[in-house]
């Protein structure tokens, strides 16, 4: 009886736990970050370079949350001499502009301040490339955005 | 026994905590490619060589011409430049022409002739080029005598690489 009390207590605690977790979300409300096909360059310059609007995305907080920042990383690194470029819109924050993209975080933007309710940014790509990239077959990567502290 | 539970509660209040703090996050799939891409230009339209001199006891004196300048971007290896004219220079007349090669790239002058195309630059490999010099040169012999003005088109080709 004991053990199914102590079960129960920790039950408990970890459901309340995982609800902390849910508190703030972030979602893109596009499936696709689209496709960038670079295939021309101006004769002395680099490949032209390609970008996009890929559409939206939506956060979700809370009052109680205190100041949090949103930060955009790759699941892997960039083929050599090749870069992805991410810029979001976000109506509060300060928004740190364009910023190449990496395994590492990077901070998008950073500052907001509590809020409770939703609010939209965009997102918009660009892929670069230089002549010494060389030719490159389709290949993929997946973008995460993350809202934290 | 009191102790052994709040050491208990207090871990998993810890590990709730910790995932509090957790962010938010969602993925996207962002997909790439990049094409073959070779490209190349010469800004010049039109150039003018002309004789008119020559050393007592040597052929008349060549003239060049380096005013024009051609610009290159490929991202495969091995392109190369070559050129030729669609008739014959005047016999004892020629007209070379060499581009400065970019980088990593050889460039080798060469009179150009009807028919098969010179290989002017070669081994140009994944770079670009810009404001790299075009010069031409036009020399005649003394037996080809005086000629009147003429003119070539000469046409440039670039192959790609692979």
């Amino acid at each position: 009886m004991k053990t199914v009390v102590r079960y129960l207590l920790t039950t408990a605690l970890l459901l309340s736990g995982s609800r902390a977790v849910v508190a703030q979300t972030i979602k893109f409300t596009n499936g696709s970050g689209g496709t960038f096909t670079i295939a021309s360059a101006v004769a002395g310059q680099d490949p032209t370079s390609v970008s996009n609007g890929a559409g939206n995305f939506t956060t979700t907080t809370k009052n109680n949350q205190g100041v949090l920042r949103i930060q955009a990383s790759l699941n892997q690194a960039m083929p050599p001499n090749t870069t992805l470029t991410l810029t979001l819109t976000y109506p509060t924050g300060a928004n740190q502009g364009a910023q190449v993209l990496g395994i590492t975080p990077v901070d998008m933007v950073v500052s907001i301040p509590a809020f409770q309710g939703n609010r939209t940014g965009t997102v918009t790509y660009s892929f670069a490339a230089t002549a010494s990239a060389g030719v490159l077959t389709p290949f993929s990567r997946t973008v995460t955005l993350t809202i934290g502290p | 026994m009191i102790a052994k539970y709040a050491g208990r509660t207090a871990a998993v209040l810890s590990l709730v905590a910790g995932l509090a703090a957790a962010a938010g996050a969602q993925t996207q799939t962002v997909n790439f490619e990049v094409k073959p891409i070779n490209q190349f230009s010469i800004t010049s339209t039109a150039v003018t060589l002309t004789i008119t001199t020559a050393t007592a006891g040597s052929d008349p004196t060549p003239v060049t011409d380096a005013t024009s300048v051609w610009a290159v971007t490929t991202n495969q290896t091995n392109a190369k430049i070559s050129a030729n004219i669609p008739t014959d220079m005047p016999a004892g007349v020629t007209l070379g022409v060499q581009l400065a090669a970019p980088a990593g790239a050889t460039s080798t002058a060469k009179n150009l002739a009807s028919g098969t195309a010179q290989d002017l630059v070669t081994g140009i490999t994944k770079v670009k080029g810009n404001a790299l010099t075009v010069t031409y040169t036009l020399s005649a012999t003394a037996a080809a005598g005086v000629i009147a003005a003429d003119s070539r088109v000469v046409t440039y080709t670039m192959t790609p690489g692979t």
